[in-house]
């Protein structure tokens, strides 16, 4: 785990955005099986592509990557059956950091490829985060919360931006119960 | 005259008697009190003029628009969120308007331990008085208590434990719960609604989306200070604007207002500058209660009660002991707080009527310091170092151990805190676990809402940075008047003592 948690660390510390920005296009050492390096130098999982929608921030390499982890975080089933892919989480996500603080932003670039590169060794996986079954994917996770500090700080900022952006969907409140905003019209 | 950054068009030089930096608290009420006064007064606000019917109760529009950095803002451990409000008005927009003066232990402590005598329960209480008129300070209308503060309420009387209902600056609320986004009713009664438009009808200027980035001085004892007019959003910079002035009353946050010092090159002889800062970090609880039992934490005034029982205030140490408070409004951090992921959390959000939030307040001593990088174009990014007590950590087991009693006796069926490697607490047979809460940046998630004592108010530069006029130490005509003067945490609630604090300075800087 060399530069690129260090630098990562540093995104959720709101620092530097050039460092954040060097974190994101660090290459891999290999690639694995069932995998491809991308323009970036990020490792994907193979055929997804073609799935990808049009994105505002992040590159495709990174999208697939945080679709990965949304799915993760709510998958489909459960308590409720509507899922992150359902929703297109991961594009709303994308299409909402633009908007953010650039340090803020670009430190989620960062964490993302710290998912996707190096967090599955931590649960000794050595495909990358998109290249892993659900069952592996959290594993992976556990073990970055086990770890604690920065593998528990990317995690909790894919927990964060994943149920933030979920929850406050109105296509999820039919299963939450949630009623959204109670506008000046609506009191009346 | 209200001038936002995007109606300036070019560089611009521009010169007054008093420039007050920020528009938050204590920038408000100063600027009302100049203008009023017949001072010559130009307001800059760094973040954005927004008016009610932007404010649409969206999380995701909310943070980005009225929020530092999206209130994203974490401490350098990651380990605290430190909440602002950046925007005309600054955090009384964003704030859930509970209304609490500083308690008398607090002042006789800091007369006792930082000499400011002529700060009493009686110099302030003129200050008080108007304070708590202009931005209408009334307890809280009980038809606005939602369940999850009103059961806060009755469980801690059936357990014999003292508890009230607070005090709030809010006219014509409809109980939206809304209020962390901007209140979209102009209910609530902060800076933007009062004291800036007040100042603004006195003759007073404010200019939005404009950052002072350090001052120079000028022909002695007036100043030059060096303004960007920053594109609203990402605060990129624009265009240069400076404002000649004879006076300066530095209003920008006790995470802000160091940095123009220092970016001045002020902060030589000034040892405490930056120091000393408390955060009163608070940590959420959840509460899932039975799937007939609806909390719908999110409707009434977000935050109306307090369990003030094992409050220990002391002239020896100023605040101390915990509170326990109802919070909701805004859904996003609530579901944040619940641990776990994936199949197993989606409970939470299929039981999100059933879920109570209540923050746990622990009052600190000044525990950490702040530093800054500098942009190119004067964009600062402060480094906020805040080291947990021992001390600290042990009060805030207690008050879990407490908060998690309350629940359960409350009827919940699990209790949650902030922890992500923490599993809920199923009954109170668990509370024993709470012995194991690690304390531990990523796996936890403390709020602070109350960042103070940056620029503490003290006697001497050696143990300051203002003097008891909120002047600062060896500076003519350099005042700061925001949460930074306080020399400890002056209450569980800051809008209101910071609110009295400026008036109470401008009051003696104007008979001076
Ligand atoms: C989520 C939340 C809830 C809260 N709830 C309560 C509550 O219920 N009751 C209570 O009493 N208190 C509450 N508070 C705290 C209270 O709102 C703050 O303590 C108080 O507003 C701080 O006042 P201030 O004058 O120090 O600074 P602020 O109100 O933060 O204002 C500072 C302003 O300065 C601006 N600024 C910063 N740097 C510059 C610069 N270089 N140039 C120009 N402008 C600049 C900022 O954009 C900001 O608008 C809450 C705070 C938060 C964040
Ligand atoms: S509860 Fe709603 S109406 Fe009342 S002050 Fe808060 S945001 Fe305004």
């Amino acid at each position: 785990m060399n530069q690129i948690p260090e630098m990562t660390r540093r995104v959720f510390l709101n620092q530097t955005l050039q460092a954040l920005g060097a974190a994101a296009a660090i290459p891999l050492a290999a690639c694995t099986v069932g995998s491809v390096k991308s323009s970036t130098g990020m490792l994907v999982k193979t055929g997804s592509a073609a799935e990808i929608p049009p994105l505002d921030f992040l590159t495709p390499d990174q999208y697939v990557a945080l679709e990965s982890v949304t799915d993760t975080m709510i998958p489909r089933g459960g308590a409720f059956e509507l899922g992150a892919r359902d929703v297109g989480l991961a594009a709303r996500i994308d299409s909402h950091l633009p908007r953010l603080d650039p340090a803020v932003a670009q430190g989620f670039r960062g964490a993302l490829v710290f998912v996707e590169q190096q967090a599955p060794s931590l649960a000794g996986k050595a495909a990358p985060f998109s290249g892993l079954s659900e069952e592996e994917r959290t594993a992976v996770c556990n073990a970055m919360l086990q770890a604690g500090g920065l593998p528990a700080g990317v995690f909790m900022a894919m927990k964060f931006f994943s149920l933030s952006y979920f929850y406050t969907l109105d296509a999820t409140w039919k299963y939450t119960g949630y009623d959204g905003p109670m506008l000046l019209e609506d009191s009346r | 005259m209200i001038v936002q950054g995007h109606d300036i068009t070019g560089p611009r030089s521009l010169r007054t008697h008093t420039l007050v930096v920020g528009s938050g608290s204590g920038g408000g009420v100063a600027a009302y009190h100049l203008a009023e006064a017949g001072v010559d007064t130009i307001v800059v606000e760094e973040g954005g003029y927004h008016v009610a019917s932007e404010f649409n109760q969206r999380e995701e529009d909310m943070y980005p628009m009225l929020y530092r950095s999206g209130g994203q803002q974490m401490t350098s451990d990651g380990m605290i969120n430190v909440m602002q409000g950046s925007c005309y008005g600054g955090g009384t927009v964003i704030n859930v308007s509970d209304a609490f003066d500083i308690p008398s232990e607090v002042l006789a402590h800091w007369q006792r331990t930082y000499g400011t005598s002529e700060w009493t329960e009686k110099s302030l209480e003129a200050p008080y008085r108007r304070v708590h008129r202009n931005v209408n300070v009334k307890r809280i209308n009980k038809s606005l208590v939602n369940r999850n503060n009103g059961l806060l309420l009755e469980t801690a009387q059936k357990l014999g434990w003292s508890a009230e209902v607070m005090h709030s600056n809010r006219k014509g609320c409809v109980g939206s719960g809304y209020c962390l986004l901007g209140c979209a009713y102009d209910a609530r009664l902060g800076t933007n609604l009062t004291y800036l438009p007040w100042a603004v009808e006195k003759g007073a200027d404010v200019y939005t989306d404009v950052r002072c980035d350090r001052l120079e001085r000028i022909n002695g004892s007036s100043w030059r200070a060096h303004c960007t007019v920053v594109q609203r959003g990402l605060r990129t910079a624009r265009l240069p604007l400076t404002i000649d002035c004879e006076r300066v009353v530095l209003a920008a946050s006790a995470i802000f207002t160091p940095a123009i010092l220092l970016r001045s090159g002020l902060g030589d002889g000034l040892p405490q500058l930056g120091r000393n800062l408390t955060l009163q970090p608070q940590l959420g609880l959840v509460g899932r209660f039975d799937e007939g039992d609806e909390i719908v934490h999110w409707r009434g005034a977000p935050q109306s009660v307090e369990v003030d029982e094992f409050a220990d205030n002391s002239v020896e140490r100023g605040l101390g002991g915990f509170r326990l408070e109802g919070i909701g409004g805004a859904i996003g951090p609530v579901m944040i707080m619940t641990p776990g992921f994936g199949r197993e959390h989606k409970r939470f959000g299929k039981y999100m009527r059933n879920l109570s939030a209540t923050l746990l307040l622990v009052p600190d001593q000044p525990s950490g310091a702040v530093s800054y990088q500098w942009a190119e174009d004067g964009r600062v990014t402060p480094k906020i170092d805040y080291v947990m007590q021992d001390e600290w950590k042990q009060r805030l087991k207690a008050g879990m151990r407490r908060g998690a009693e309350l629940l359960f006796a409350a009827g919940a069926r699990e209790v949650a805190f902030a922890n992500q490697a923490f599993p809920p607490l199923r009954s109170p047979d668990d509370l024993s676990r709470i012995a194991d809460f690690r304390i531990e940046p990523g796996l936890v998630t403390f709020n602070s809402a109350h960042n103070q004592s940056t620029c503490r108010m003290g006697t001497s530069p050696a143990n300051s940075v203002v003097d008891q006029n909120l002047k600062v130490h060896g500076l003519e005509n350099v005042y700061v008047m925001d949460g930074s003067i306080m020399p400890t945490s002056a209450a569980t609630h800051t809008m209101i003592p910071i609110m009295a604090a400026a008036d109470f300075a401008v009051h003696r800087m104007l008979q001076s």
